[in-house]
């Protein structure tokens, strides 16, 4: 016999109010972004600090007043979480298949600064707390799993929502031995920083250049069956392809090209190629670089050969750190390694070459993020929670 | 190093297509021997990564071509695995195939082999960030292959063998090692360009990845008796993880990410 179906709005509320929820919140919500056509900003301190303790006050509200008022029970329940993830994953969607430009034209700014957007972040916040607070206990493993997954993924979530407003970020660009102490921050407002920096020395390695194959019309990348033929003449090897016979018969040195403004930043080698009906060419190819065009050797109407653009291998700005109390530090910054200065982290951004004054120029990036500390803690307890749900697994138990 | 694939690839294919057929051959002598071929083939796709990683002085992991090999090996040492634990014929037939497939496509586009690594990929989160991916990626697509099964046997009327168990399981332990992906791809990019999430194109598909198998999970807890739409969510799943992994590129608003394969 079929069970009566429940008239809606009845207790227990499941998917259908769920959906109806979280349905109205990004109707209204939306209608909203589309009249004012606002973009809004991220709140910084001490707003973001005040409206988060006001989110943490009402998750709490609705664990605790949820035991004299059962209809709140329903925000800690699995259809509310669904209907919760629905509306934020629909969010996502939306940005991950409509370019912003298309979302300009309609009256939304981005997706990221809409009131739907805040909504639904606000929502999954709630849900996500109430549920956690439901299943508050360590009795097993698994509710330590459960906890630290939620907990882990509400702080998280809070902490980089809610700070998202205070992270600050600016560029500084130095030229050598000149400190700096000011940086040009996202929004184009330029600021004072409390220290300054000096550019020492600035390096830069490339990667051992790579020679192709070229259409001697069209200066494009020449293909077999669609990928490029890579001239592998490392240690100095003969590359064989076809019956053409090439070697390299000499590579410029990084000095030469640091001593002449048009040679920097470029390959420059010597290569003989033996055809196939046994005649020698031998010429220079060159890489080229934002001065001078690249040079080709020609080895038939179809086919020349040319060095790719040399890709740098690594970068890294030697500085010296002048600090308001009067510290001097020397510091290496470089991708992937940096480093930490009154309360700003510091990355080596980008790097360009002053052609005219002949010196490189080294772009370091800035961000002050506050909440930090707390998005790295919510990383480790997420990492302990899926750690706990991959090894409590049964398929690692028996049978 | 990549004009030896042919050579691994094709001997490896070959212990993938006798493990197919051992393995469908239930009741038979050389049943027993499909895990036994399985496992052969493995060892010359790892050998091949051994040998490529060593010739190119770096972990293989940057090209599409080298996340394919690693998606073999992977998806074929977890069907081993399981392989060990529950004998299921048809999953090992499925793992192998799908190896086999991706060492494929490996030959038929050979993805271009350069020495080169950007200054942003050398870091020590790399090799975590893109393994568990890897990981969970093979996880993934056997609770598809699962989901599809599910789906086939329930139109046969056929519900003896718990297959949205196993399916369960292997969600589990691969969205645990997705989770850890997206927390080591945040942490990685704080390190690299100051900021956690970016939104890129490639993140923001991963997020989606990540909330379809929430989601499942959820459901799963929830409504236990629905099959059909667990099934059908794991195939909608690895759907937009596949999407994610190499179709972004194909989309309108991905040609700014930092994600895409060269």
């Amino acid at each position: 016999m079929n069970k009566p179906k429940k008239p809606i709005w009845q207790y227990p509320w499941s998917y259908r109010e769920s959906f109806l929820l979280v349905g109205g919140i990004g109707i209204a919500t939306l209608a909203v972004d589309l009249i004012h056509s606002a973009k809004i900003g991220f709140p910084t301190f001490p707003l973001n600090v005040i409206l988060l303790a006001i989110l943490i006050i009402k998750v709490f509200g609705i664990h605790f007043l949820s035991k004299k008022y059962r209809h709140l029970r329903f925000f800690g329940t699995i259809p509310a979480a669904i209907g919760a993830i629905s509306l934020f994953m629909l969010m996502t969607i939306i940005m991950a298949l409509t370019p912003e430009q298309l979302l300009m034209k309609i009256g939304l700014h981005s997706i990221r600064n809409s009131l739907t957007y805040y909504f639904s972040f606000v929502y999954l916040l709630i849900t996500l707390g109430a549920t956690t607070l439901k299943r508050f206990r360590f009795k097993t493993l698994n509710d330590w799993g459960f906890l630290l997954n939620h907990l882990g993924l509400w702080l998280f979530l809070a902490a980089s929502g809610f700070g998202a407003g205070d992270t600050k970020t600016g560029f500084m660009t130095l030229t050598p031995n000149t400190p700096e102490w000011r940086a040009e921050l996202e929004t184009g407002e330029v600021i004072d920083l409390d220290y300054a920096v000096k550019l020492l020395n600035f390096k830069i390695e490339f990667h051992e250049p790579q020679f192709l194959f070229f259409d001697t019309k069209t200066k494009k990348i020449h293909t077999d069956k669609g990928k490029s033929i890579i001239i592998n003449l490392n240690d100095n090897k003969k590359f064989v392809w076809n019956n053409y016979e090439i070697t390299k018969q000499e590579i410029m040195g990084k000095e030469v090209f640091n001593s002449n403004r048009y040679l920097v930043n470029q390959v420059v080698s010597f290569l003989k190629v033996k055809k196939p009906d046994g005649k020698i060419v031998s010429g220079p190819v060159t890489s080229g670089n934002d001065m001078i065009t690249p040079v080709f050797l020609q080895i038939s109407p179809i086919l020349s050969i040319g060095i790719a653009k040399p890709e740098p291998s690594k970068f890294a700005s030697k500085v010296r750190i002048y600090t308001k109390k009067g510290q001097i530090s020397d510091v290496t910054i470089e991708v992937n390694k940096p480093c930490s200065i009154n309360g700003w982290r510091v990355y080596q951004n980008n790097w360009k070459y002053d052609y005219m004054n002949m010196q490189y120029v080294s772009v370091l990036q800035i961000v002050r993020d506050p909440w930090m500390p707390y998005v790295y803690f919510a990383c480790v307890l997420l990492t302990a929670g899926s750690l706990i749900l991959i090894f409590s697994n049964k398929l690692f138990r028996n049978k | 190093m990549w004009q030896y694939y042919e050579l691994f690839a094709f001997v490896g294919i070959f212990f993938f297509l006798i493990t197919i057929v051992f393995a469908l051959l239930k009741n038979t002598k050389v049943n027993k021997f499909a895990g036994f071929a399985a496992w052969t083939g493995l060892l010359f796709v790892s050998a091949f990564i051994i040998i490529l990683w060593i010739n190119l002085e770096r972990p293989p992991l940057r090209t599409l071509g080298e996340t394919r090999l690693w998606y073999s090996f992977f998806i074929m040492l977890l069907g081993c695995a399981i392989y060990i634990r529950f004998r299921y014929d048809w999953l090992l037939a499925y793992c192998a195939f799908l190896a086999s497939l991706f060492l494929i496509l490996n030959y038929v586009h050979p993805e271009v082999q350069s020495k080169a690594l950007m200054p942003a990929l050398q870091s020590i989160w790399f090799i975590p960030h893109v393994i568990v991916y890897m990981i969970s990626y093979a996880l993934l697509a056997q609770s598809a292959l699962s989901g599809v099964r599910g789906m086939y046997q329930m139109q046969k009327g056929n519900t003896s063998e718990d297959i949205i168990g196993i399916a369960d399981r292997v969600v589990a332990i691969g969205f645990g090692f997705l989770t850890m992906g997206l927390i080591f791809g945040a942490l990685w990019a704080k390190e690299a360009w100051g900021h956690y999430w970016t939104w890129d194109p490639k993140e923001t598909w991963a997020l989606m990845t990540w909330l379809v198998y929430l989601v499942y999970i959820h459901i799963r807890r929830k409504n236990p008796d629905k099959l059909n739409l667990h099934y059908a969510l794991l195939f909608f799943g690895f759907l937009v993880l596949i999407i994610c992994w190499f179709g972004i590129k194909y989309l309108p608003n991905a040609a700014t990410s930092v994600h895409i394969y060269s």
